[in-house]
């Protein structure tokens, strides 16, 4: 029995939870990604494989709202407007980018409680925290370092603030664009295992992963790009 | 002793004015690294559009107040859809170091020539919030007007500090200065911030044109020396802190009267300056400055 | 300033999409000896500065000593400034706001020296330029330490109150400023003396133009520009940043000077005026709105600017509007200035002597003739 994150009531299995139709990322003549189309169910956990300089980040990004795309993006059957991020993290679609962007002036405890911004309704930043410190039983090593500024954080703990900020965004489908890029073996292991734990739970999960090997121990299964394009979707794990 | 505080009570006042720039510079540097050349400029627009409407069109006191504040809000909030949104949030045009300067700057030489085209050369002030003769405190006198504008400032300040330490929109607004990406996959609009405190600002510094200018006069050139003056007291907050810019602002108005008083009416500046110059140079560390932004 | 030895990477190499793309380029077949002669004869600094002479000359005398003639000169007075701007603003993005305090030497310091010990107004010239080489050696040393926007805010506050200190001297003249400051060269009459005179600031502003073109034509101008776009990537390939910078600040400093003196010398006096904000600001757009660079740009620009500025009573009196909706809409359409909008309808860029300049480096390389360090890394996006 798979364990809810997000607290939210069950949808009907035959509403996939994340449906990318179409898709194309253009950044002025040159075409990235072109035409893309592939679904991810609920809970599924699907790895988007691929060489570097192919679209793979891209195409996650674009799915996010953080560039404008053609195609359409919708969230367990809601579509979401073009370039526009907002929309995405009010629909639960939240986006852990390559090389995080923290904010290294703010503390962790910050970080991680701006996750929560587009759905808090407080008005003081100490009960926004409140209400969201529960992540840090995902993430205990964070504790003794909520008042350290993020930018003084190494590359592991920042990533693992990034990943709390995600989190503290209550996601329905989390996106994850090379989660352990520059991290050492150790850091990389701690993020998979994270993620093998997230795979158990009913999260849906898309992870742009360079190295296969990796990603295909979480996944269920992958989506290779080349060339901005889909080659095999749904190739199993 | 009554010289010393006659000349602290002058220093404050005219501190207060640096220093609510100062922190009106930070709050919006922190929250788009770009410095507003223009806040002196939306303060002239402030004092002069008051006391023409009071003078010319004989409206009353407090409805030309309120005329004058929203008018400059309108002049930043048309400013921001018109420039620095495609600027900011479409990526046109120029960026890096130039943009930290030259757009406000842009909006300065536009404002002052309107200014002048408008209202001509000559000196403006408006009436008194609150009138009457110089409060005797002790063995000295503060003019009203100089406390309205000491005491606005520390509140001001203080206002901005809260909003900025201890309210989730205020740590939303610092985050869009340290990443815009960062900010905007967590749902903070960066773009709306950045217009919301450009036009908070600038309606900060046109009230507090409105409440100086009976003390020392505004002309359409008046802007510039104190956008600088306020961009010199947010540089020694590192352009973040806008409580600390309004004690910077304060100091420095207060320095500047000292020597004035006690060293020399004609250097006062020279020696101000010139020791501000020597700060920044030989100790940048003060303004907490990184590397030039690419 | 002397040539720096070059890294091993190829100047030449193309727009790179990651490290593997930044292979050794080796030059074409006869390239050396091409290459050699571009370095050798790069005809364009010498053709510039005989062009900007031959036209100004004309230009000068068709007009006989008019208040138009008087206009040009002092809009040539500019362009000298404009011209090392090019250098410290445009290409090496040196944001130092500091040319309208030198411009203040030179003018100042020509005044002083004619007025006051009897020199003779090309013998003051040269002193002058000694002088603000020295002055600006010796500032340069210390504020070109400090980071990019600490040195903007410093040299922000200089006019401030370099301004004050000269309008309470007695000795410079206080409020009055100078007057009696002689032109460069006197004539039969009041026309000669003022076509003759102009004549040597146009003769000056080539020259300056030659110089500027003549660095920003070679391996230092490569650093300049690698340094602008990323100073530490710069510095990991050799590129001495601290001498890069003064060299770039002293430049600019001696060109101001030298329009400070040509502008003492066209007026005729020295005005207090000349050290003040708004003297920086009409340089700052003088360079920006024609395009920051480009040096024929900067020229054309500075000459316009000033005759607007007193041409109509109503283009002057609203000035401040147009500079200022001109500045905006050139930060916002075309970063790069007029020029920069000029070339792009014509359809090349504004740097094309960078294609000529990554031949000669990709030969340099090939025959050793650049040794391992200094070098720049590739034309940078100009």
């Amino acid at each position: 029995m798979t364990t809810s994150t997000t607290g939210t009531a069950a949808r009907p299995a035959a509403v996939p939870a994340l449906e990318v139709d179409g898709l194309s990322v253009s950044y002025g003549k040159f075409v990235a990604v072109e035409s893309v189309s592939f679904t991810v169910g609920a809970g599924e956990c699907v790895a988007v494989i691929g060489p570097n300089g192919h679209g793979k980040s891209s195409m996650v990004t674009a799915v996010a709202g953080l560039v404008r795309r053609g195609g359409t993006v919708r969230v367990f059957g809601e579509t979401l407007p073009t370039g526009s991020p907002g929309a995405a993290v009010k629909t639960g679609l939240v986006l852990v980018p390559e090389r995080r962007h923290l904010y290294p002036d703010l503390t962790t405890r910050d970080n991680i409680m701006l996750g929560s911004y587009s759905h808090t309704r407080r008005v003081w930043a100490r009960q926004a925290w409140e209400d969201v410190s529960s992540v840090l039983e995902m993430f205990p090593e964070l504790t003794r370092l909520l008042d350290q500024n993020a930018g003084t954080l190494s590359g592991g703990q920042q990533q693992m603030v990034a990943l709390a900020r995600a989190m503290a965004a209550k996601p329905r489908v989390l996106l994850l664009d090379e989660p352990c890029l520059g991290l050492a073996e150790a850091v990389s292991r701690r993020v998979y295992e994270w993620l093998g734990e997230m795979t158990k739970t009913d999260m849906t999960i898309l992870l742009v992963e360079e190295n296969p090997v990796h990603a295909l121990i979480v996944a269920d299964r992958a989506v290779r790009m080349y060339k901005g394009l889909v080659e095999q979707p749904g190739v199993a794990a | 002793m009554s010289n010393f505080l006659n000349l602290l009570a002058a220093g404050l006042t005219s501190g207060g004015i640096y220093g609510i720039f100062g922190a009106c510079l930070a709050v919006w540097f922190r929250v788009c690294n770009v410095l507003n050349l223009a806040v002196g400029d939306f303060a002239m627009i402030g004092a002069i559009a008051t006391a023409k409407l009071v003078q010319d069109f004989g409206l009353p006191f407090w409805l030309s107040i309120v005329i004058a504040v929203v008018g400059a809000g309108l002049v930043a909030w048309v400013f921001d859809r018109v420039v620095l949104h495609f600027a900011f949030d479409r990526g046109v045009g120029a960026h890096g170091i130039v943009s930290v300067f030259f757009y406000t700057f842009g909006l300065s030489l536009l404002l002052e020539g309107t200014a002048r085209a408008v209202w001509g050369t000559d000196v403006f002030g408006a009436p008194a919030i609150w009138s009457g003769p110089a409060l005797p405190i002790a063995d000295f006198h503060v003019q009203r007007a100089g406390v309205l504008v000491i005491g606005l400032a520390i509140i001001s300040g203080l206002l901005l500090w809260a909003y900025l330490r201890f309210t989730v929109s205020g740590r939303a607004a610092s985050a869009c200065g340290e990443s815009v990406l960062g900010s905007r996959i967590v749902g903070i609009n960066s773009g709306l911030f950045r217009r919301r405190i450009f036009v908070g600002t600038a309606v900060l510094a046109a009230l507090f044109g409105i409440v100086e200018s009976p003390l020392s006069g505004f002309t359409f050139m008046s802007g510039p020396t104190i956008s600088l003056i306020g961009v010199v007291a947010a540089g020694f907050s590192a352009f973040r802190k806008p409580g600390r810019a309004v004690l910077v602002g304060l100091a420095i108005g207060v320095a500047e009267a000292m020597l004035g008083g006690y060293v020399s009416t004609s250097y006062n500046d020279v020696l101000l300056y010139a020791v501000l110059f020597g700060i920044i140079i030989f100790r940048p560390e003060v303004l907490g400055l990184r590397a030039e932004p690419a | 300033m002397t040539e720096p030895a070059a890294t091993d990477r190829a100047i030449g190499a193309p727009a790179a999409t990651g490290p593997a793309d930044a292979d050794r380029v080796p030059a074409p077949a006869g390239t050396a000896v091409q290459a050699h002669r571009v370095r050798r004869h790069d005809p364009v600094p010498l053709s510039s500065a005989v062009v900007i002479i031959i036209l100004g000359g004309v230009v000068l005398t068709a007009m006989n000593g008019s208040y138009l003639g008087l206009t040009v000169t002092t809009g040539v007075a500019y362009a000298v400034v404009a011209v090392g701007m090019v250098l410290q603003l445009g290409y090496s993005r040196q944001l130092a706001f500091s040319q309208s305090v030198f411009m203040g030497v030179g003018a100042y310091g020509t005044g002083v020296l004619e007025t006051k010990y009897n020199f003779g107004a090309i013998e003051a010239l040269l002193v002058v330029i000694v002088l603000a080489a020295v002055v600006s050696l010796i500032m340069g040393a210390v504020v070109t330490r400090a980071p990019g926007l600490a040195l903007a805010l410093a040299t922000l506050l200089l006019p401030l109150f370099i301004y004050q200190l000269a309008t309470f001297s007695g000795y410079l003249g206080s409020f009055s400023g100078i007057n009696g400051v002689l032109p460069f060269v006197t004539g039969d009459d009041y026309e000669a003396t003022t076509v003759r005179s102009g004549l040597i600031g146009v003769l000056l502003l080539g020259l300056a133009a030659a110089f500027v073109l003549r660095v920003m034509r070679s391996g230092i101008g490569l650093q300049l520009m690698a340094m602008s776009e990323d100073e530490q990537l710069g510095e990991a390939l050799g590129v001495s940043l601290r001498q890069r910078r003064l060299e770039v600040f002293v430049v600019g400093s001696v060109l101001a000077a030298i329009g400070g003196a040509i502008l003492a010398s066209t007026q005729g006096l020295v005005s207090p005026t000349i050290l003040n904000e708004s003297t920086q600001i009409t340089l700052l757009l003088m360079v920006y709105v024609p395009g920051r660079k480009s040096i024929a740009g900067v020229i054309i620009g500075a000459i316009v600017i000033e005759y607007l500025a007193t041409s109509t009573s109503f283009i002057s009196t609203n000035l401040g509007i147009i500079e200022g909706i001109a500045l905006l809409i050139i930060l916002l359409v075309e970063p790069d200035g007029v020029a920069g909008a000029v070339d792009r309808l014509l359809g090349r860029r504004t740097d094309q002597w960078a294609a000529s300049l990554r031949t000669w480096g990709a030969a340099q390389l090939k025959t050793g003739r650049l040794g391992t360090r200094g070098g720049g890394n590739g034309a940078g996006n100009a």
